[in-house]
C-alpha cells in the first residue's frame, strides 16, 4: 500500500505540544512521526523519511539548532526543509536558526491554519 | 472525547510533572547544590508552561510564567547571582504558578493579588533591582501592554484560526494556501525574477515548489535565464546557479506573492513589479515598480498580508484582542481531573511479557491434561506450580502501576514547610530523604492532610525560635525531616524536628486538665506521649495562624488508621520529636495467614506474626481468674483468645491444647493470640468491610478465600492495643 501523505517529524520536548502538533497535522491530512528532544528527534529521522521537520528550540538534551545541524549533516535528509517552533521570538534567536540552517519559522502558540499553510510551501 | 479537550487535559498533567522538576530544581538552586542544568532544567519547565498555557489563552499563567522565566534566564546567563535572598522570589514564584495552574485547571484565568504582588518583584528582579514599574496594568490589559515579546503570545488555539468559532474545531484545512483576498478584484499581471543563492537547497527549500505556488494564486509563465551556469567541472547538484523569470497572472496582491518567497528571504533575491491590470486597465500599459527587495524581514507572519507595508515593519503586533481570548478560555469546560497512572513503561513491558508466559503455561496445562497417562500428571503439576508463580507475579506487577514515588508528595511538603516558617517567623529547613519510596497512589493522596498537619506542627510547635536555639548551642536554622523508607513490607514515613522535644509536664496537665487522665495516673513517658493523639487535646497554649485549625493529632491518627497505617511518636527533651507513620505498601493483598478458631477460619497478617507456638504448662502464668499471660523466654506476654474475643466461644480452659501466635504491633508492643489450628498461608484480596459493618474493634476487613468462603482479617494492632488499655485500667484502679 502506498502511503501519498506526506510526513511530518515533529519534535517537541512539550508532550502537550506533541499532542497539539500531531492532532493539527493529522487533521491537515499529514502522516506525523514525534520526537521527544533532539536526540530522540534525530533517531526518528534516521528512521523514517519524513517529508519536512518541525522542532522546538529548547530542549533537553539537543536543543533546536543541534537538531537543524542534525538534519543538515544527515546523509539522506541534508535538504529536508526544518521549521522552527517556538516561543522564542528574539531576532538574534531567528537569526541564529537560519544561519544554522532552518527553513522557516512559526511562533507558538501556532496557528493551524499558518502552520498548514507554511508546510504546504516547503513540501510537495 | 473532543481531542481539544484532551490535549488540555495532558496539558495539565504535563504541568504535574513539570512543576515537581521546579520545585526539585528550586530547592537545589537555593541550597546551592545545583549545575547548570538544574538551572536549565527550571528554567525549560516554565517555559513549557508558558508554551502551553499560550496555547489556551491562559493569559495570566502565561504572563507569570513570562516574567518568571525572565528572571530565571537571566540566572541562567548568570547575570543574576542567584544567592539566598535572590532565591526566596523564584521559590515563592513556584509556589504561585502552582497556583496559577490550579486555578486554570478551575477554569479560571486571572491573578490573584498573591501573584501581582509576585509580579512586581520578578519585575524588579529582571530589571536589576529597579523598583517595579508602577502604576501595574490590570490584569486584563497586562498581557497586552507588556514590554515588547508579549507579542509572540498571541492566544490563537488550533483549528480555530481566525475565525470567530468559540469551539476550537479540528476540520481539515483546504490544500490551497489561505490567500483570498477579498478587496482585490481583478486579474493583475506580475513580472518576477527570482534569483536563487547557490545556498537555497541547503536549507531545505526547493524552487520547484516556490514556482508551483506561485502558480496556485494564478496563470504562471516561467523562463530560466541559463547564463549563470557554469562549466561541467564547476557544476555542482547541491547548487543553484540560474535565474527565474516568471510572469504571473493573478487576483492576488503583491503580499500575497512575497509571503511564498519569506522562508528563502536570504537564500534568494526577488524582484517583483506590476506589468498591467489584466482587465478593465488596458490602457496603462507602463509597468509600475512596486517593491524591489533583496532581502525579506525574516517572520512568518501571514496575517499582515493584506497591507503592502515594508517588510522591516512585518513584525507580529501583540494580539489586541483580549476579549476572544478571554471567551475562548471561558469555553473550555474545567473538566473534572480523571485519576489517570503515570506508569514506567518498564512496568507495562513486564506484564505483557508475564501475561505471554502465561498464556503458554496454560497451552501446556490444558495439554497434559488432555492426555491422561502418569507421565502427563507430572507435567500438570509442574505446570501447575508454574502457574501459580506466574499468577503471583502478575499480581505483584499489576499492583505495583497503582504505586507511585512520594515524591511529588514530598514536594509539597516543602511548600508547606516556607509558609509555615514565614508564619511562625522561624527559620527552618525541610530535610527530604527517601522521597523515590514507592506507595499505593490512594495512600499517597490521602497522606497530604496528615503530612502537612505534621510539617506544621513540627515547626509551630515543635521548632524553637532562633534566639532560643541558640541559646541551647543549636543551630539558628531549625530541621524538619522527611525520611521514607521500605521496612518488612510496609512503608514507614518519619517526621522529625530537631526542635525542644514534648514538654511532658505540660502535657501532663493538659490531659488532667481535660480530664483525659486522673491527677494521680502513673504514666510512662511514652504513654504521656501518646496523649497527644487523644482526642481534644491541643499543646498549644493560644490557637496560633498554623497548627490550631481545629484538626488536632486525633485527627491525623484517624487519618493514618483508616490507610491501615500506624502512627508512633517518640520524643527527647531538648534534641526533637519525631512521628513515624507505618502504611501497608498497598490496600489490596496482604500476606496472611490463615487460622481456625472453633468453626470460623481468620486471617492473621503475616507481618504482625514474629513466631508460633503450642505452649508448654511451665509458660503459662496466671495472674487471677482466668487471667493468665504467657511467658516466652522470660518475656510476660499478654494473651488474647481470639475465639474469646469475638463471642465465638468461651475462653479455652486449656492454653496448651492450643496453639498461640506471638505477634508484635508498630509500636513494638506484643500479645499472643490463642488459636485452635493454623490451616494455611497465602496472599489474600482485602475486602473492606467499613462500609457494610462500621468499625470492628480488632477487625481489619474481610477476604474471600479458594473455596469461596469468607474469613475476616484480623487487627493486630487493634489486639495488642486492648491488652495495654486493660493493663492501663488495672494500673489506674490499683
Amino acid at each position: 500500500m502506498t502511503d501519498l501523505k506526506p510526513t511530518i517529524l515533529a519534535i517537541d520536548d512539550s508532550r502537550t505540544m506533541r499532542s497539539m502538533l500531531n492532532a493539527a497535522l493529522t487533521s491537515a491530512g499529514f502522516n506525523v512521526i514525534l520526537g521527544e528532544d533532539g536526540i530522540d528527534g534525530l533517531e526518528q529521522l534516521d528512521q523514517t523519511e519524513p517529508d519536512a521537520v518541525i522542532t522546538d528550540i529548547n530542549m533537553p538534551r539537543l536543543d533546536g539548532f543541534g537538531v537543524i545541524e542534525g538534519v543538515r549533516n544527515h546523509e539522506r535528509h541534508a535538504t529536508t526543509p526544518v521549521l522552527v517552533l517556538t516561543t522564542e521570538s528574539a531576532d538574534d534567536l531567528k537569526l541564529r536558526a537560519k544561519l544554522a540552517g532552518a527553513t522557516g519559522w512559526i511562533v507558538k502558540p501556532f496557528d493551524q491554519t499558518k502552520l498548514v499553510g507554511a508546510l504546504r510551501k516547503l513540501i510537495a | 472525547m473532543d481531542p481539544m479537550e484532551e490535549i488540555r487535559e495532558t496539558f495539565f498533567i504535563e504541568c504535574e510533572e513539570l512543576l515537581e522538576t521546579l520545585e526539585a530544581g528550586l530547592i537545589a538552586m537555593s541550597d546551592g547544590t545545583s549545575d547548570g542544568e538544574t538551572v536549565n532544567a527550571v528554567f525549560r519547565a516554565v517555559h513549557s508552561i508558558k508554551g502551553g498555557a499560550g496555547a489556551f489563552a491562559l493569559d495570566a499563567l502565561v504572563e507569570f510564567a513570562h516574567k518568571f522565566e525572565n528572571v530565571l534566564d537571566l540566572v541562567r546567563s548568570d547575570k543574576l547571582d542567584a544567592d539566598q535572598s535572590v532565591m526566596d522570589v523564584p521559590l515563592r514564584s513556584g509556589d504561585v504558578l502552582s497556583d496559577l495552574v490550579s486555578t486554570a485547571q478551575a477554569g479560571e484565568d486571572g491573578l490573584t493579588d498573591d501573584s501581582r504582588e509576585l509580579l512586581k518583584e520578578l519585575i524588579a528582579l529582571s530589571t536589576g533591582g529597579a523598583p517595579a514599574p508602577s502604576p501595574e496594568p490590570t490584569p486584563d490589559v497586562a498581557a497586552a501592554q507588556d514590554d515588547e515579546d508579549e507579542a509572540t503570545f498571541e492566544p490563537l488555539p488550533i483549528g480555530g484560526g481566525a475565525s470567530d468559532d468559540d469551539e476550537p474545531t479540528y476540520v481539515a484545512e483546504p490544500i490551497a494556501m489561505d490567500f483570498l483576498e477579498p478587496e482585490a478584484p481583478g486579474k493583475r499581471s506580475f513580472a518576477l525574477e527570482i534569483k536563487p543563492h547557490a545556498e537555497l537547497f541547503a536549507h531545505g527549500s526547493e524552487l520547484t515548489l516556490l514556482l508551483r505556488a506561485l502558480a496556485e494564486l494564478g496563470e504562471i509563465k516561467t523562463r530560466a535565464l541559463l547564463d549563470g551556469i557554469p562549466t561541467i567541472d564547476d557544476l555542482s547538484l547541491e547548487q543553484h546557479f540560474f535565474t527565474i523569470e516568471a510572469n504571473l497572472e493573478t487576483e492576488q496582491d503583491q503580499p500575497a506573492i512575497e509571503d511564498i518567497f519569506d522562508f528563502v528571504d536570504t537564500e534568494c533575491d526577488l524582484k517583483i513589479s506590476i506589468v498591467q491590470p489584466v482587465t478593465e486597465a488596458v490602457d496603462s500599459p507602463e509597468t509600475e515598480e512596486l517593491a524591489s527587495k533583496e532581502a525579506l524581514s525574516p517572520t512568518p507572519a501571514e496575517d499582515e498580508k493584506q497591507e503592502p507595508a515594508a517588510p522591516e515593519a512585518k513584525e507580529k503586533k501583540p494580539s489586541s484582542e483580549p476579549d476572544r481570548s478571554t471567551k475562548a478560555a471561558n469555553t473550555q469546560q474545567a473538566s473534572a481531573s480523571r485519576a489517570t497512572v503515570r506508569v514506567d513503561v518498564n512496568r507495562v513491558d513486564r506484564l505483557v511479557n508475564l501475561v505471554g508466559e502465561l498464556v503458554v503455561t496454560q497451552a501446556g496445562l490444558s495439554e497434559s491434561v488432555e492426555k491422561s497417562s502418569e507421565d502427563a500428571e507430572v507435567t500438570a503439576a509442574n505446570a501447575m506450580e508454574e502457574f501459580k508463580q506466574l499468577t503471583r507475579e502478575l499480581q505483584e506487577c499489576v499492583m505495583s502501576l497503582r504505586t507511585q514515588p512520594l515524591k511529588p508528595l514530598f514536594q509539597r511538603m516543602q511548600r508547606i514547610s516556607r509558609e509555615a516558617s514565614a508564619a511562625a517567623e522561624k527559620s527552618v529547613r525541610l530535610q527530604v530523604n527517601g522521597d523515590s519510596t514507592e506507595v499505593d497512589r490512594t495512600v499517597i493522596e490521602r497522606l497530604s492532610d496528615p503530612l502537612t498537619h505534621m510539617i506544621r506542627n513540627a515547626i509551630d510547635h515543635g521548632i524553637e525560635p532562633s534566639d532560643k536555639r541558640v541559646e541551647q548551642g543549636k543551630s539558628e536554622v531549625g530541621t524538619v525531616s522527611l525520611n521514607a523508607a521500605h521496612r518488612s513490607g510496609r512503608v514507614v514515613i518519619e517526621v522529625s524536628d530537631d526542635g525542644g522535644g514534648i514538654n511532658r509536664a505540660k502535657v501532663r496537665s493538659k490531659a488532667v486538665e481535660k480530664g483525659l487522665i486522673t491527677e494521680d495516673a502513673n504514666l510512662s513517658n511514652g504513654e504521656i506521649d501518646q496523649l497527644l493523639f487523644a482526642p481534644g487535646f491541643s499543646t498549644a497554649s493560644a490557637v496560633t495562624n498554623l497548627s490550631g485549625r481545629g484538626v488536632g493529632m486525633d485527627v491525623v491518627k484517624k487519618s493514618i488508621q483508616a490507610l491501615g497505617g500506624r502512627i508512633s511518636i517518640s520524643s527527647d527533651p531538648g534534641r526533637g520529636t519525631s512521628f513515624s507513620i507505618s502504611l501497608p505498601l498497598t490496600l489490596a493483598v496482604l500476606d496472611g495467614m490463615i487460622v481456625q478458631v472453633d468453626q470460623h477460619t481468620v486471617v492473621i497478617p503475616l507481618t504482625a506474626i514474629v513466631e508460633t507456638h503450642k505452649p508448654a504448662t511451665d509458660q503459662i502464668v496466671a495472674i487471677g481468674g482466668k487471667e493468665a499471660v504467657l511467658s516466652i523466654r522470660g518475656n510476660l506476654v499478654p494473651v488474647v483468645d481470639v475465639g474469646e474475643h469475638f463471642g465465638y466461644r468461651e475462653r479455652v480452659d486449656q492454653i496448651t491444647d492450643h496453639v498461640t501466635l506471638l505477634i508484635e504491633s508498630e509500636d513494638g508492643g506484643r500479645a499472643a493470640l490463642i488459636v485452635d489450628d493454623i490451616v494455611d498461608q497465602r496472599q489474600v484480596v482485602i475486602k473492606g468491610l467499613d462500609d457494610n459493618y462500621g468499625d470492628v474493634i480488632g477487625i481489619a476487613a474481610a477476604t474471600i478465600l479458594g473455596d469461596g468462603s469468607t474469613a475476616l482479617i484480623l487487627d493486630t494492632d487493634e489486639l495488642v492495643e486492648g491488652t495495654k488499655t486493660a493493663a492501663l485500667s488495672l494500673g489506674q484502679v490499683a
